[in-house]
């Protein structure tokens, strides 16, 4: 099979290197060529991965740092005695306590969440009130405890994809009709409410709350 | 019954397409925006409604058809999310949990094959995807040219294809 002229250029595209008349080009492309968009999922695949942090460690990636040895790098290493060193590695720890104990705190802390049994989320957290684990059929609503005044609650409700997502300033929110609907019997859902200031800084999380509409049998 | 060039039934042909729209709209919003599925099945509900009312009859290649809607949708959709965004932000997306173990499953099998792989591929591997240089830039860096180093791109990103496959 003839390989088309586009497929030199698909790593071009994963790598947003393509000015945008190239790029829209290239996207018309794959629309109509089934080959080069073949090649280009797969090679997408294998891109996404290359470019994770920690996949190719720099220190076996690049050994032509070990073909070009530095000069002066030997009279270093006979400066840096086994007593020098461990001299340096007690200072350096002293200076990192002394820090760690002299700089103020500042910011908020994240809240600390904690599971408990009955799955609601306690502590610094937003704590959950319905619903959670199982219930008989698709909720009417999503209630929670109010973490403090002038809040806003952003509510977010998804089972294999995202079903919903919503503000309030109340502690409560009722699920339209048309959510109900696409929720089945049988099915885990998950449901999450964060509490934000008027400035917009999270102040709490509920973390995923997990429950089931319990099966029709 | 509309049919394509093939002579498949113009909405199947249309059906098709959903991984090539899929992976056109996760590049612009993201595989973490929530409703990319939601723009792509919107995107396929829109082409079939236009070859059942006729406004779309198989005249002109499907894919090129597939590609005006898809690029429209993309840019109202960013345009309506711009909208919305401006005073609040989004709440956490959720993740479906069967398609992360999937792709991790994936990803980890990929990052094993490729610290398989011998030095001077990882090397190239490194600079050319991890640190994104130019090919000429990677050829200054190892002291090769950009056409070897072009070879061995490919050369490891078959074998690694070929592993994953195999």
């Amino acid at each position: 099979m003839r390989k088309c002229r586009y497929e030199d250029r698909i790593d071009e595209y994963l790598l947003d290197r393509m000015k945008l008349e190239e790029q829209t080009d290239f996207e018309e492309h794959y629309f109509i060529c089934r080959s080069c968009f073949e090649k280009m999922s797969e090679r997408d695949e294998i891109v996404q991965v290359l470019r994770k942090e920690g996949v190719l460690k720099p220190a076996e990636a690049a050994p032509v740092e070990e073909k070009r040895p530095r000069a002066g790098l030997e009279a270093v290493l006979a400066f840096l005695t086994p007593r020098r060193l461990a001299v340096a590695g007690v200072s350096a720890a002293l200076v990192l306590v002394a820090a760690w104990l002299l700089i103020p705190r500042t910011g908020t802390v994240p809240p600390p969440l904690v599971l408990t049994g009955d799955g609601t989320v306690r502590g610094g957290a937003v704590t959950v009130l319905s619903p959670a684990a199982e219930v008989a059929e698709a909720p009417s609503f999503l209630e929670w405890r109010a973490v403090g005044e002038d809040i806003d609650y952003k509510v977010s409700l998804a089972g294999k994809s995202p079903l919903m997502s919503a503000s309030t300033r109340e502690t409560k929110i009722v699920l339209p009709e048309e959510v109900k609907a696409r929720m089945q019997a049988g099915r885990t859902y998950y449901w999450q409410v964060q509490a934000f200031k008027a400035d917009g800084a999270l102040v709490a999380d509920s973390g995923r709350v997990k429950f089931k509409i319990r099966s029709k049998d | 019954m509309e049919v394509d060039k093939k002579g498949v039934p113009l909405d199947e042909a249309i059906l098709g397409y959903r991984p090539v729209i899929s992976f056109r709209v996760r590049k612009a919003l993201g595989s973490a925006t929530p409703d990319w599925e939601d723009v792509v099945d919107e995107i396929l509900t829109q082409a079939i409604e236009k070859v059942k009312t006729g406004a779309f009859r198989g005249e002109s290649s499907v894919g090129t058809f597939l590609y005006t809607i898809t690029t429209r949708r993309i840019i109202d959709h960013i345009r309506q999310k711009t909208k919305v965004l401006r005073h609040a932000p989004e709440p956490a997306s959720l993740p479906d949990p069967h398609d992360e173990t999937e792709n991790r499953e994936r990803a980890r099998q990929i990052a094993e094959i490729v610290n398989g792989l011998k030095p001077k591929f990882r090397e190239v591997l490194y600079l050319y995807y991890f640190k994104d240089l130019s090919r000429e830039e990677v050829a200054r860096e190892l002291g090769i040219s950009p056409r070897r180093v072009s070879e061995r791109v490919n050369y490891a990103i078959k074998l690694i294809k070929k592993s994953v496959k195999g």
